[in-house]
């Protein structure tokens, strides 16, 4: 009996991988023709004539198509004002005054898509003015969608083929996610953060430069934008780094310089540098329950965003956005504990706390033994050397960044130098053993699901205005009119994307997936909750493509205001005279691609392993793992779409 | 430990307050040396040159020194008189200084060359020499 | 304790709001105080006088009307500027109709009569543009910059030849006709004339068209440095759609001059804003 059922189940083996190998083979063949059909497509090289007008913001035609090796001609007519006309990847431009009209020849040798931007200073959000420039055939979008689609198909063979739930988890299958290694075993560097100097002396630094900003912006007005030191440091320069550096390799690093909670901080400590109170001056109130979770800055950050074709173009509205939210945190300060703005008001510290569990940094306990027999423990209550952790977390547990400052209190307290800044692989915390699940720092709830889903739903709407050829959604963006069909119109459809459609649209292959498992005790809830963590890659990933989009065109400006930060005529440096030159336009749309692959990479990894999370056992893991890997299959489609399709 | 807080002090002072102050004082400085006079160029409906009449002393050698706090750009021709450098267009935030000697008593207009607006045609002022 | 941490909030709020206040007055350099602009008004009245321009410009029909001045300023999207002397141009405008025809008396100041139009010297001249579509665009810059225009081209140098019967000294002339503004001196060669004032239409830059119809009359005189002007024409165009209709209500038009002598010619001129025309 044993011998026959033995027989029966490897002819089953053999027949499935039979129908594997045919399903491969269909599937390769018809990427082929695919390609095929999108690289051998040929025309004749017409000669075109396009007559593009211009006006603040967006060009008419705003979407202009030609076939490769055909001659373009372009007559550029300004509706108002002075407008450029330059084409990423060729390099080629043109500008046309009211009156007098621009010409523009050129062979359009390079396949893809391309923006053409305006290159002379028209009006506040001039860096935005963008239309879409397509030559047939359009390969990189075709390689994209493969790109997409092998991965895709890589995940299902893989896991497919497995058998057991995995004892260790390993990224890739080769790290081990639970690997550290402490970089404070390096005497320089552990002496550095524990010194009291450090982080003061990076903050200095912050300071010195936020107050320029500050006085630029506030002198700066209602003028040009990306000629104010102001809007470009804070939008251009940080924003990028924080999203491409910052956030997804030395996770809250920012958190530890921020010039935001400083003047609360030595309200509350009575002390600049050396240690004071451990119990904050002030009202001192314990941020209500209710309140204790992710929401209230999933809404802070919605509602920021509300202002974005303001703050990012006026520096006037720069000044506000950051006065205000000093002027919050400051009070913040005075009424409840320690740092409660950073943890629960802080518009930026929602996505960064999130996306910092994915990155190579954190500070850890060495050895918890250590701490167990430790009493009382000095990283909570503080000592002589320093103050207890100010973001009211438990140092001595803590197994994600989501909530840790990087302040390294824990560190200089720690009588037994038992805490450790470590390097660990990319996402481990994600799978971080949950410990209690009443408070905010271990629970895994929507709100964190929401924060993921939000953010690429805000990443949507910005690509779409700032990036994208559509003028009539960079005037609901600045609120040209202020009905349904203007600013009314954008925070509707703001509220509708972020919070109902993309948040639906997890909701369904969640629920797909525990249909698909065949589960029977399963929470859906958790089934959402647990998968949206996959966006976590997904939305480092999109936003550092969008970032690309932000400093390639726009970092020359960068260089002038060094020099120039109020534009009263200085020359500090003698870069002023700089004129706008965007760079490395031509290889833009293919980095954005590979970080967009990238990021599913990552998210493909770690979503099976979020899968064996939620299910019992293997095979409802695998079953509940398809339809989540279509879902993720879609989405990066869609983000391939827009930006090189 | 006193000296750490009086020294952290220090640096927060020179960052913040320290930095606002010389800011200013260098703007201060980079106006000594001529006679000038400090024009703010707008198109007509946020205002219009500013002052959009002014009066220098006859035989001075006058230094304009041209703002443009707009977001598009802006020009300056004054026609009756020789300036020095001869200004094309003013962009966007830049800042442009032009010299001339006021030689001839009278009124006499400058106007914005570059079409900044609808309103552009009205983008004019007067400087009068007595 | 709770009274000085809500002490602190106030001052804390009141002095960012003061900030705030402060910089908003002033984020546009200076506080904005703008000049009330409105457009000049031009009553066209009806009087039952009619002027036959061969007489002369009937300066005593026009005296009991009372001229609207508008101003001028130079057009700069041509290089370079023209030498101006001291002051900008102005222009007086009346006018009036008698139901059947239109006139229009236009005055400025010019030191020197110009009225040859040559490779070298150029005319003095004067006209009024009329926009044929409904909707007028913002600005006056261009010729019918994003619909078509109806322009009464008055030039000096046509008015003698005409009123004169003086045939032109040459048969090629100059004018400034886009995109050839580098080759400034780009010979045309003459057509006869048929009018003093020439009757275009123009949709842009480069487009200007002579009528089939060419139905206005003008005459022109200089005298101490003065040019006075008159144009005529039928109130109802004979091509419906390439002539300006006047009917009673409102219109608009803008003017343009040439001073011959500063060097304007086709593009070079100073040009006004828009002038409603109140017809009754």
């Amino acid at each position: 009996m044993t011998k026959f059922k033995a027989q029966n189940k490897s002819k089953i083996q053999i027949s499935n991988t039979k129908a594997l190998v045919r399903l491969l083979g269909i599937f390769v063949l018809s990427l082929f023709w695919i390609l095929c059909f999108g690289i051998c497509h040929s025309s004749f090289a017409a000669e075109r004539f396009f007559e593009v007008k211009a006006k603040k913001f967006s060009y008419t035609p705003n979407i202009i198509k030609v076939n490769k090796g055909d001659k373009v001609n372009i007559r550029l007519i300004s509706e108002d004002v002075h407008h450029g006309f330059f084409v990423d990847g060729y390099g080629v431009k043109t500008s046309a005054l009211p009156g007098q009209e621009g010409a523009l020849s050129f062979i359009a040798d390079k396949s893809g898509r391309f923006s053409f931007r305006c290159s002379v200073t028209c009006g506040s959000l001039h860096p935005y003015m963008i239309g879409y420039f397509y030559v047939a055939p359009n390969n990189l979008w075709v390689w994209g969608v493969l790109g997409v689609l092998v991965l895709g198909l890589i995940s299902w063979l893989v896991t497919a083929g497995k058998k057991q739930k995995d004892e260790k988890l390993k990224l890739f299958g080769i790290i081990p996610l639970e690997w550290r290694f402490p970089l404070t075993k390096f005497k320089p560097l552990r002496a550095l953060l524990k010194s009291r100097w450090f982080p003061f002396l990076p903050i200095v630094f912050n300071l010195f430069i936020f107050t320029i900003i500050l006085l630029a912006g506030f002198i700066g007005g209602l003028g040009a934008g990306n000629y104010n030191f102001g809007v470009m440091i804070v939008w251009i320069l940080w924003w990028v780094l924080l999203m491409m550096f910052m956030v997804p390799v030395i996770g809250r690093f920012w958190c530890m310089m921020c010039p935001f909670p400083l003047i609360g901080d030595w309200i509350q400590r009575g002390k600049l540098i050396n240690v004071g109170r451990q119990k904050s001056w002030g009202l001192n109130k314990r941020w209500p329950n209710k309140l204790r979770n992710l929401w209230p800055l999933v809404i802070l950050f919605w509602v920021s965003t509300w202002f974005s074709g303001f703050f990012t173009v006026k520096p006037f509205a720069t000044f506000i956005l950051l006065g205000a939210i000093i002027l919050i945190a400051i009070i913040i300060a005075l009424f409840f504990e320690k740092r409660t703005f950073c943890l629960f008001v802080c518009p930026v510290s929602g996505f960064q706390g999130l996306y910092a569990n994915f990155s190579l940094f954190g500070v850890r306990s060495r050895d918890p033994e250590i701490c167990k027999k430790h009493v009382p423990k000095t990283c909570v209550v503080g000592n002589e050397k320093g103050y207890g952790c100010p973001w009211m977390e438990l140092p001595y547990e803590m197994n994600r960044n989501t909530y840790c400052g990087l302040c390294f209190e824990c560190i200089k307290t720690c009588p037994y130098d038992n805490m450790d800044l470590v390097l660990k692989p990319f996402g481990q915390d994600l799978f971080a053993e949950r410990r209690r699940t009443d408070d905010v720092y271990n629970r895994r709830g929507t709100d964190e699901a929401y924060k993921a889903l939000t953010m690429i739903g805000i990443f949507l709407s910005f690509f779409l205005a700032f990036q994208g050829p559509y003028g009539h959604l960079r005037d609901m963006v600045t609120a040209k009119t202020f009905g349904l069909h203007g600013y009314l119109g954008y925070l509707l459809e703001s509220f509708t994307i972020d919070f109902l459609l993309i948040p639906g649209s997890l909701f369904l292959f969640a629920w797909l997936s525990k249909l698909a498992s065949k589960s029977k005790d399963v929470k859906l809830k958790d089934v959402f909750v647990n998968f949206s963590y996959c966006l976590v890659p997904v939305g480092i990933a999109v936003w550092g493509a969008f970032s690309l989009g932000i400093i390639f065109p726009n970092g020359s400006y960068l260089l002038h205001i060094i020099s120039d930060p109020f534009s009263w005529g200085w020359n500090l440096f003698g870069t002023a005279s700089i004129p706008w030159t965007p760079f490395f336009t031509g290889l833009m749309p293919y980095l954005q691609v590979l970080i967009t692959l990238g990021g599913m990479l990552f998210a493909l990894d770690f979503g099976y392993k979020f899968s064996q999370r939620t299910y019992k056992d293997i095979g409802e893991a695998k079953r509940g793992w398809i339809p989540m890997l279509i879902y993720l299959i879609l989405i990066h489609i869609f983000f391939i779409k827009i930006f090189v399709g | 430990m006193k000296k750490n807080e009086l020294f952290a002090a220090v640096l927060m002072f020179l960052a913040t307050i320290g930095m606002v102050i010389g800011i200013f004082a260098y703007e201060k400085s980079r106006a000594k040396g001529y006679y000038t006079v400090e024009l703010i160029a707008r198109a007509p409906l946020n205002g219009n040159w500013y002052p959009s009449k002014f009066t220098v002393p006859f035989g001075q050698e006058v230094r304009i020194r041209i703002r443009n706090i707009e977001t598009v750009s802006h020009g300056f021709a004054l026609p009756d008189f020789k300036i020095e450098p001869a200004i094309n267009e003013i962009k966007a935030g830049e800042v442009k200084e032009v010299k001339f000697l006021a030689d001839k008593r009278g009124t006499f207009p400058f106007l914005c060359t570059v079409w900044c607006s609808n309103e552009h045609l009205r983008m004019n002022g007067e400087i009068t020499v007595e | 304790m709770k009274k000085t941490v809500y002490f602190i909030t106030f001052v804390l709020l009141a002095a960012f709001a003061g900030l705030v206040y402060y910089g908003a007055r002033h984020w546009r350099g200076v506080p904005v105080q703008i000049e009330k602009f409105e457009t000049p008004v031009l009553n066209v009245a009806f009087m039952d006088k009619d002027i036959d321009l061969a007489q002369g410009l009937a300066s005593e029909v026009w005296q009991e009307i009372k001229p609207q001045e508008i101003k001028l300023m130079y057009q700069v999207t041509a290089l370079p500027w023209p030498k101006i002397k001291g002051g900008l141009p102005f222009v007086a405008i009346k006018a009036f109709h008698n139901k059947e025809d239109i006139y229009f008396y236009l005055r400025w100041p010019d030191d020197t009569e110009d009225r040859v139009h040559e490779t070298a010297s150029f005319s003095d001249a004067g006209a009024i543009m009329f926009p044929l579509e409904k909707k007028a665009q913002p600005h006056t810059i261009m010729m019918g910059f994003l619909g078509r225009v109806n322009i009464w081209h008055w030039k000096a140098n046509q008015d003698r030849e005409y009123w004169r019967n003086e045939s032109p000294q040459t048969k090629a002339y100059v004018d400034f006709y886009y995109p050839f503004e580098d080759q400034e001196l780009f010979p045309v060669s003459k057509h006869v004339t048929k009018s003093p004032v020439n009757d275009l239409v123009a949709i842009r830059v480069g487009t200007i068209t002579p009528k089939d119809n060419q139905e206005v009359a003008g005459k022109g005189i200089w005298e101490n440095g003065v040019w006075s002007v008159v144009l005529k024409r039928p109130l109802a165009a004979i091509e419906a759609e390439n002539g300006v209709n006047f009917a009673a209500g409102k219109k608009l038009a803008a003017l343009a001059i040439w001073n011959g002598s500063q060097g304007d010619r086709g593009g070079r001129k100073s040009i006004s804003d828009w002038v409603e025309l109140d017809i009754k």
